[in-house]
């Protein structure tokens, strides 16, 4: 009994959530991670360890940082359209999608549109690349996905077809299943039809299983840049952890995301202080706009756009938008009132995407 | 810090409230030393739980958040510890009763939990067992626990479906909060009458 209040009373202490860019103990990320690639890590042994577990199961990283089709006005970057999407593995119509929002003909015959990038979640690749599971890897049950007509197909020949940029960094393996052509994996993706630079990766602390978030930086024809971050936050730790914590999952992953950010931004910026434009967006897995972890980022990110209050996936506000200006705010960019919103199809997804647009400084 | 010490503050009235009609009954009957050690730590295990239980989904909207969850798990076990410190200090029998229905619920709950084994993705053996340690909170005190959640759930349902924007998660905050509260009300009673060997007339009438 003197256990049981003793580790209640100190539930609501947050593990560390400090971050790392030193892998060197790490069985998984180095043998995965392309190089050219920024990775932070939990510094906690305990939650490297579970990790490295969940990481042994999925395929390396897709570093396709250039488009085969060019935006409207490359060279010239003035608005970019950002999407943000949990597309729940085949589940959501991304081609489909992407035809409809972002003016994309993919296939043989392409056309060019104007500049967007696409911050993606449960995003699925299937591959021979994909190792098959060992007897100390985690695998995750397959993404729950609705019925839908047409073909499925996965993120990585989607943004061939449409040639497009695309980052996709796996998190855990989809299901356990064995195909002719390969096993399956899922995690975040960027795909954008304008270069995507400075790929990074941020591992978040350990609960339930292994989420991500991946950022790129995207430059605007007048030099101006914007960081743009795609996240994937817990939805419910397991009942023993959450007791006991006092239901700390989702803050430790903002207070996770938002450490590895000023790390990597002290990391590149030579002692100087440096703050990109940055938009930080994607499937927080809340219901409620108040939530802690939300509360947290509107701190880091106090220029974000207020919330919507509407639900993204049934009546939960799921999915957030977070900005900030950075030091490059000076020079004019900024969200462009009015244009933060769901969209009301779902595209067989469980979530309803959002948009909002970036207006690059001069 | 407003938060804190009104935490503080209730938790300190509280004992206060609990532990002196007890102690001023102490120079009439015998003080039962071990069965009041024993009490008070099931009450600060019962409280302890049912106060993080309670409070998870109030304080997931606060910037507190986890720490909001802790101290108000910290303020109900002090109120259960100080009961379960009164009940077993002056009436034995009656924080052995409470004790046996802790062990009732406790394995009852753990049944339960290792039931959804299969039906959870990574359900482990911890969670069946934090389903037992939930249910051994409110084997203590059942009839608090029940009306509790049942008025709790009630009053939730009806804002739900009468005030827009309040939804299914408000509704199971006012639920899991009512029996929170009913628990620790029962502790509360159970303590405040603990030296009268009649039931107690509170209006109404209540027996145990």
């Amino acid at each position: 009994m003197a256990l049981v209040t003793a580790a209640l009373s100190v539930g609501g202490c947050i593990a560390s959530y400090r971050t790392t860019a030193d892998l060197a103990d790490r069985a998984c990320p180095p043998a995965h991670a392309a190089p050219a690639m920024g990775w932070y890590a939990p510094a906690a042994v305990r939650d490297r360890g579970a990790l490295d577990a969940w990481c042994a199961g999925v395929g390396p990283s897709v570093l396709d940082t250039l488009p085969a089709t060019r935006a409207t006005t490359l060279g010239g970057v003035e608005a970019l359209r950002v999407l943000v999407w949990n597309v729940s593995a085949g589940g959501g119509d991304l081609l489909g999608f992407l035809e409809s929002e972002a003016g994309l003909r993919c296939g043989p015959t392409r056309a060019s549109a104007p500049p967007f990038v696409l911050l993606a979640q449960e995003a699925y690749r299937r591959s021979g690349e994909v190792p098959p599971a060992r007897s100390r890897t985690r695998v995750s049950a397959p993404a729950a996905e609705r019925e839908r007509a047409g073909p499925r197909a996965d993120v990585t020949t989607i943004a061939a077809r449409c040639g497009l940029a695309l980052v996709y960094v796996p998190a855990v393996r989809n299901g356990g299943a064995e195909f002719p052509d390969g096993r399956e994996d899922r995690g975040n993706a960027l795909l954008a039809n304008v270069p995507l630079h400075d790929p990074i990766v941020i591992e978040l602390p350990a609960e339930d299983s292994r989420r991500l978030v991946i950022a790129a930086t995207i430059r605007g024809g007048t030099g101006d840049s914007l960081r743009v971050m795609s996240l994937h936050f817990t939805l419910l730790p397991k009942l023993w952890r959450n007791l006991t914590t006092g239901n700390a999952a989702r803050v430790r992953h903002a207070l996770g995301m938002i450490d590895a950010l000023e790390r990597l931004e002290a990391d590149r910026s030579d002692g100087a202080v440096g703050q990109s434009a940055t938009i930080a967006a994607g499937d927080a897995n809340t219901w409620s706009d108040d939530d802690a972890a939300l509360q947290r980022l509107r701190l880091a990110f106090p220029d974000s756009p207020a919330p919507l209050g509407e639900g993204t996936r049934g009546p939960f506000p799921a999915d957030h938008v977070f900005f900030r200006r950075g030091n490059t705010g000076l020079r004019g960019g900024g969200l462009l009132e009015g244009t933060y919103r769901r969209l009301p199809s779902d595209y067989n997804s469980d979530h309803h995407p959002l948009v909002i647009t970036y207006r690059f400084g001069r | 810090m407003y938060r804190i010490h009104s935490v503080a503050r209730c938790a300190m009235l509280t004992l206060g409230l609990v532990v002196f009609p007890p102690a001023q009954a102490t120079a009439q009957v015998d003080w039962h030393l071990w069965p009041s050690v024993g009490g008070a730590a099931l009450g600060a295990a019962s409280g302890a739980v049912v106060g993080s239980l309670g409070s998870i989904l109030p304080c997931n909207d606060t910037y507190a958040g986890p720490h909001c969850v802790r101290w108000v798990a910290v303020g109900a076990a002090v109120v259960g510890a100080a009961a379960g410190l009164a009940v077993g200090g002056v009436e034995p029998d009656r924080m052995g009763a409470m004790a046996v229905g802790g062990g009732v619920g406790l394995a009852a709950g753990t049944v339960v939990g290792l039931a959804l084994t299969p039906f959870i993705e990574r359900w482990a053996p911890e969670d069946a067992l934090a389903v037992g340690i939930v249910g051994g909170a409110i084997g203590t005190a059942p009839i608090g626990a029940a009306i509790g959640f049942g008025a709790g759930a009630v009053v939730g349902l009806a804002v739900w479906q009468t005030v827009p924007g309040f939804g299914s998660p408000g509704a199971a905050t006012v639920a899991l909060g009512g029996l929170a509260a009913g628990v620790l009300v029962e502790w509360v009673i159970r303590a405040a009458s603990a030296e009268q060997s009649e039931p107690v007339s509170v209006g109404f009438r209540v027996a145990f």
